[in-house]
């Protein structure tokens, strides 16, 4: 493309180079200068060499666009272009159209001042984007919320105006940068209107229209289809410090052909995209795989449905190699227009224009994208998603964190966003409020407790249970130290916090606890907390005040209040520990917050009853990524927002290991040669060669679900990965295999079948095809047949545990079997393991046959077996026949037949029925008998005395060896039954009545366990 | 009113109906005061534990018969508590060990080790011992096998005991040497045939000999069977003539069902729905190794020679695993097996 530009328009190639010129100093002049929103504003700081069209080309484009558009020529595109550049430097782009997002999130932070937003949720802000993150982000951030919320309330009108201008915008941008319909007379163009005004027809369009356009001057790489090797060749085109992609949003769809959907999200995350999950307003791209996970062709996904739905905001990429010519065009508009030490990343916009300049005469690959033209939306202030400038006048942090903070632009942004309080100069936030906190002015402090939230509003995340935490303590002595009135049913002594470690909870009870102007008093794991510890120590504390010394004026008695950490940790040393708190909490006279990491804990349950029950989440990986990102530049570092991301994500959302990584990678950075005072950074790429260093191990998050799906899956091309991918892929399975050994075979065995399925379905045409999928599934069968015997063998009665690991191995061969050498998809939820519930109910049904073969014993010989397979079917025949006589039941015959085998009742009208096969049989249950004719009997059955109820019985109080009567002496037992006939009755009774319990509860248990484990 | 499976079964070794050679060997045992240990095998059905009860009362006489239920309960070292059930006789106990599943060996180890110790009650000079009968005991754990070796040896003076089992292959030779094996093999179709009809004559109902074949050809020669589905048939239809037909148990029916599905088309989503079959059936406590057999017999009616060989190869494979608790896995593994192999077949066979 450059290319063609210098051949083209000698202006277009000087002009690159002179605005990036332009540009830069004048991004030093001007630092906070920045995200002006209306036109008039200076340069952008994005401006490095990315700013947007400038406002002159800007205008006459429109001119040009307006009314007599179609006459333009190409040519005066290009010259336009020239002006815009050539005016650069004297009239800085303005920023006239923010991409949607952007505005709305400019706005919303115009006067994000204000600290109260802190809890307040805003919905307006995700309402056009569900599962995009930024909408998370969004969500998190209140303060910028608050504001959009406020103003989209206040002017609706307003809203939806700016809304429209923007969108106007981007049509008149895409006629400016791709020869766009309205504009052209060309042959050409007559296809891109048809593209533009029918969608559908996108997809077969843009394969021939860079043909007809000037075919000579294709690019050497068309993106549609260059040799596979072009991938590796792009791919290592651009280190780690290109920003091609920042500030476009990316989704992909469907399988790729080349690399698998992590290496192409990592491709675009080096190069300073956003990869989201879901296509929004807000996403630029849609890369486009080969087909579906499950075979369907790409287009009937509904990411690309929805896609296609807004032209104007997402533009499609056929296939990653159009991606990576993306990325080498935007690649060369930065090497061209920034000198090459230019430091900040710079944003793509600037470069838009000749790109735009040069898009109508080359036979532009990208031409397609640009029908729904992503550059033109994302011109202007497509700001970076992190800026939260709130003043008009803050910069976009991130890119801007390379220059000298002279007017710092950093912390205004940081006001705006979670230091909601220090309008001022950055400074370390944990100010020395916790008195046993580490001297946080210490150089040598741990990060995490230097930038220890040391406000309740700088807690991130859980901004509910905070909340609620501060109403209950502030309320407390109210609802408890009233003498006036009795504490409520459903108020609370205590509360419990409870989630997983690092994000906050001991942080959030102390300055809780602070806020509330009470002294804390902590007991944790590292003291003992036995019930006579507790007595002791806690005894006389829980109705006193503290005495403080110090100054009079200060010198007010504060409440107390007791913060027990580490609860689910009180163990085996601490006696009754639990136990004595709980009545402690009973009586307290000063609020008590407990403080677990697993709530479902056996020990922490029955404490939970009376507590006030908090549960703290996760913060999102981007709101991490964001304090990650201000910290990094009080600490001098530049932080890539992806790779802050990356961190937050490898650390599993916790906050702590997060700072404790970052310290790691600082200091790390800092033993290297490095001037003093030069500052560190930390970028997506490096971060990802090295992130084995700094992760929590991953698998340890992985739930077992998805380890079950990483298993069955596999990789995708895995046939083509090297030799040393695949052995670390196979080990990345065996690990996952790990996550829950126990069950990881069960849930393998449940689901890798549709594994196959969803491949014998979709994929497999032939018959051939259909066979060798066949082949695989007795393969796999094989496998985890073999995965059985070894199972059995460690579990079974020699317990050969060192063979878990190759049952272990075993289980990845049955899904890597499964999965095929390419990697299969597994549609939908894994299911939870069936087995558990059959074999329960297999157990269930073994022991109900054991008793009837007990109580058979009396005149049968036969095993088990042969009386569920021979014994019960004829006997149902037989007593089936009896019941139902045509000329009325024989209740005699029937009731002496039970009393010679033994069998009582129950064993005929509930046990047997549990044996009968088949869903059409049910007339041959015993239970279908009219209920008049069953009742009858019950009444006959009952009036005589019977065998089977004193063994009944004697099962029922099995402790005492009741003997029992058979054949032989049938009389002398008469008597002993006659005795015990009344405590038998009421005893079998009771029993039956548990036992239907039990049936009826069962099947409902069985339906809840995976519901609840899911 | 008993069934008639067991109102005329035979008491006396001179009543069995066949195996003539074995009654004798038995009879001329039972005179000599020298009773080795005794290890009866052969298929469910043949007549094992008649043969046993006929023997013991040939020893002991009609005190044998006089048996009561009985229980004992006592505990693991892991504090489990177990209770086994046995049919005690003044001169004889029977148990079985299996059903206490994996703590079967604490039962030989204990119970059985108890028992074994223990002067008879009931002092007979003829037959200084008791007798231990101990059913199953191919399902016994190779661990509880091998806790029986030592107590055979050492308490012969007052005990002997009687192994009853299916498959003598799942007994380990050690016990095996110590006993005189005597193998009740299956009757033959004739021979049930014979004893069916003169069941019949007791009952006063004829059996037609077409049917009284068909009965023993259906019930894979097993007597017990056999008679129970002919009274079933007799249920039925009191007037037994040779339009009647055998009627088949409800998971054997089953079984022919499942076959059906699984040769009517060969697909993972079959293997699923074929799971869920396998999974009814174990759940209605069929054992593994029933539904094996009777499945790869149905399956094998759709094949052909060359076939037939792969697919009895794969049944008795699998079938050979199925040991442990996960039998469902095997049991597909087989399912799957069959469905590749037979898909091929289809596909030669038909293009």
């Amino acid at each position: 493309m450059m290319k063609f530009l210098t051949k083209k328009g000698d202006g277009a190639k000087k002009t690159s180079p002179f605005a990036s010129k332009a540009t830069s100093p004048e991004k030093r002049k001007v630092p906070p200068s920045s995200s002006l929103s209306s036109s008039e504003s200076p340069t952008k700081a994005t401006a490095a060499g990315s700013s947007p069209s400038p406002s002159p080309a800007k205008k006459k484009v429109k001119v040009g666009a307006s009314p007599n558009e179609n006459k333009r020529p190409e040519q005066e595109t290009v010259d336009m272009t020239l002006d815009a550049s050539d005016d650069e430097d004297l009239l800085p782009p303005s920023k006239p159209k923010p991409k949607p997002k952007a505005t709305r999130k400019s706005i919303g932070n115009d006067g994000s001042d204000s600290d109260d937003g802190d809890f307040q949720l805003d919905d307006d802000a995700a309402q056009d984007d569900d599962d995009d993150d930024f909408s998370d982000e969004e969500d998190l951030l209140p303060p910028s919320k608050s504001k959009s919320k406020s103003k989209s309330s206040k002017s609706p009108k307003k809203a939806a105006k700016k809304k429209k201008a923007v969108i106007d915008d981007s049509d008149t941008d895409d006629e400016v940068l791709v020869v766009s319909p309205k504009k052209q007379k060309p042959p050409t163009t007559v296809d891109l209107s048809a593209e533009v005004s029918s969608p559908p027809k996108k997809k077969a369009t843009p394969k021939t229209t860079p043909k007809k356009r000037t075919p000579a001057k294709k690019s050497p790489k068309k993106p549609t289809g260059p040799p596979p090797k072009a991938t590796s060749l792009e791919m290592s085109r651009f280190d780690g410090s290109s920003r091609a992609l920042e500030n476009y949003t990316f989704v992909f769809t469907g399988v790729l052909g080349s690399m698998s959907r992590d290496d192409a999200e990592d491709y675009v995350k080096i190069h300073g995209g956003r990869v989201t999950t879901g296509v929004s307003g807000k996403t630029s791209y849609l890369v486009m795989g080969t087909e579906l996970e499950d075979g369907r062709p790409t287009v009937e996904g509904s990411k690309y449905k929805k896609a296609h739905a807004q032209p104007e905001k997402t533009a499609l990429l056929e296939s990653e190699y159009e991606l990576f010519a993306l990325t080498k065009m935007l690649h060369e508009k930065v090497e061209g227009s920034t000198p090459a030490p230019a430091p900040a990343p710079a944003p793509a916009p600037a470069k838009a224009n000749p790109y735009a300049a040069s898009k109508p005469a080359v036979a532009n690959p990208y031409a397609k994208p640009a029908v729904a033209n992503p550059y033109a939306s994302s011109k202007p202030a497509v700001t970076n998603p992190y800026a939260q400038t709130s003043k008009p006048a803050a910069t976009n942090p991130y890119t801007q964190t390379s220059k000298p903070a002279a007017a710092n632009p950093y912390s205004q942004s940081s006001s705006s966003s979670t230091f909601t309080s220090n309008s001022g100069p950055p400074k370390p936030t944990g100010a020395p409020t916790g008195g046993g906190r580490a001297n946080v002015n210490d150089r040598n402090a741990l990060w995490a407790d230097k930038y220890a939230p040391s406000d309740i509003k700088h807690i991130l995340g859980n901004g509910g249970s905070v909340k609620k935490l501060t109403m209950w303590i502030n309320s407390w002595e109210d609802t408890f130290n009233n003498p006036n009135r009795k504490p409520g049913k459903d108020s609370r002594r205590a509360a419990l916090l409870s989630g997983p470690p690092g994000i906050g909870k001991t942080t959030t009870a102390t300055l809780v606890s602070e806020f509330c102007d009470r002294h804390v008093l902590e007991l944790n794991a590292s003291d003992a907390r036995g019930k006579k510890d507790l007595e002791a120590a806690l005894g006389d504390v829980l109705g006193s005040q503290v005495l403080s010394f110090a100054p009079v004026a200060k010198k007010k008695k504060k409440k107390r209040v007791l913060i027990m950490d580490e609860v689910d940790g009180m163990g085996a040393g601490d006696r009754q520990g639990m136990a004595e708190l709980i009545k402690l909490i009973k009586q307290s006279k000063i609020p008590i917050i407990c403080i677990c990491n697993d709530r479902s804990s056996q020990k922490v349950r029955s404490l939970a009853n009376s507590c006030l029950d908090l549960k703290f989440m996760r913060p999102t990986k981007t709101v991490i990524a964001r304090r990650a990102v201000e910290i990094g530049y009080h600490e001098n570092m530049d932080i890539e927002p992806n790779a802050a991301e990356a961190l937050a994500e490898s650390c599993g959302n916790d906050i702590r290991q997060v700072m404790n990584a970052l310290q790691m990678w600082a200091t790390k950075a800092k033993g290297k040669d490095k001037a003093p005072g030069e500052r560190i950074s930390l970028k997506y790429k490096e971060f990802k060669d090295r992130s084995g260093e700094i992760g929590k191990d991953e698998m340890l998050r992985v739930s077992m679900f998805d380890a079950g799906k990483m298993i069955m899956e596999g990789m995708r091309g895995f046939s083509d990965k090297s030799e040393a991918d695949k052995r670390l892929h196979f080990f990345k399975r065996n690990d996952a295999f790990f996550t829950d050994y126990g069950m990881m075979g069960l849930l393998v065995h449940q689901n890798y079948p549709k594994v196959v399925a969803q491949q014998y379905t979709n994929q497999a045409k032939t018959t051939e095809e259909k066979q060798v999928v066949a082949n695989r599934l007795a393969d796999a069968t094989a496998a985890m047949s073999d995965f059985g015997v070894l199972e059995d063998m460690v579990r079974g009665g020699d317990q050969h545990w060192e063979l878990l690991t190759s049952a272990a191995a075993l289980c990845v061969q049955t899904g890597s079997i499964a999965g095929g050498p390419n990697g299969g998809f597994l549609p939908g939820f894994p299911e939870f393991p069936g087995w558990l519930g059959k074999n329960s109910s297999k157990g269930k049904h073994d022991r109900l046959l054991g008793e009837l073969q007990h109580h058979m014993n009396v005149c049968v010989n036969a095993s088990m077996t042969e009386i569920r397979s021979s014994y019960i079917p004829a006997f149902r025949a037989k007593i089936m026949k009896l019941m139902k006589h045509p000329e009325g039941p024989k209740m005699e015959e029937v009731i002496s037949m039970m009393d010679e085998y033994g069998l009582s009742r129950e064993d005929i009208f509930e046990t047997m029925d549990e044996f009968c096969m088949g869903k059409n049989n049910d007339n041959q249950k015993f239970a279908n008998i009219d209920s008049k004719v069953k009742s009858a009997f019950t009444r006959q059955y009952n009036s005589g005395v019977h065998k089977s109820q004193a063994l009944v019985a004697e099962q029922g109080v099995s402790a005492k060896k009741k003997k029992k009567k058979v054949k032989g002496e049938a009389g002398d037992g008469e008597d002993d039954e006659e005795e015990s006939d009344g405590e038998d009755e009421e005893d079998s009774e009771a029993m039956l009545k548990a036992f239907g319990k039990k049936k009826k509860k069962a099947p409902a248990k069985k339906k809840a366990k995976p519901k609840a484990k899911k | 009113m008993a069934l008639w499976v067991d109102k005329h079964r035979p008491k006396a070794l001179q009543a069995l109906d066949y195996h003539s050679e074995i009654s004798e060997r038995l009879e001329s045992m039972s005179n000599t005061s020298s009773l080795p240990h005794l290890f009866f095998f052969g298929p469910s059905g043949a007549g094992k534990k008649t043969r046993i009860q006929a023997l013991l009362k040939q020893l002991f006489g009609p005190t044998v018969l006089k048996t009561r239920l009985d229980s004992r309960t006592f505990e693991t070292p892991t504090k489990r508590k177990i209770e086994i059930n046995m049919i005690t006789s003044s001169v004889h106990i029977e148990l079985n060990p299996s059903d206490a599943g994996n703590y079967d060996r604490y039962i030989v180890q204990n119970v059985i080790k108890e028992i074994a110790q223990n002067h008879p009650l009931i002092q007979n000079k003829n037959v200084p011992f008791k007798v231990l009968v101990i059913n199953e005991v191919d399902k016994l754990s190779k661990q509880a096998q091998a806790g029986l070796r030592r107590t055979m040896e050492k308490y012969t003076s007052v005990c002997r005991i009687i192994l009853v089992g299916c498959n003598q292959s799942k007994v380990i030779d050690p016990l095996k040497s110590r006993c005189l094996g005597i193998r009740v093999s299956a009757p033959t179709v004739d021979e049930i045939a014979s004893v069916l009809i003169s069941t019949g004559q007791k009952e006063n109902v004829s059996v037609p000999p077409t049917l009284a074949s068909q009965i023993a050809t259906l019930s894979g020669r097993n007597l017990r069977r056999a008679l129970l589905m002919l009274e079933s048939a007799h249920t039925q239809n009191p007037a037994l003539d040779s339009t009647v037909k055998a009627p088949r148990c409800d998971w054997e029916e089953y079984i022919v069902k499942l076959a059906g599905e699984i040769t009517g088309e060969q697909s993972p989503q079959k293997l699923l729905q074929a799971r869920e079959m396998l999974y009814e059936l174990l759940i209605n406590c069929i054992p593994s190794s029933v539904i094996m057999k009777s499945l790869t017999i149905e399956l094998l009616k759709n094949c052909d020679d060359s076939l037939k060989v792969e697919v009895v190869k794969w049944a008795t494979f699998y079938e050979g695993r199925m040991n442990g608790g996960k039998e469902i896995f095997h049991l597909e593994a087989f399912v799957a097996k069959f469905m590749a192999l037979y898909k091929e077949y289809l596909t030669n066979l038909f293009g």
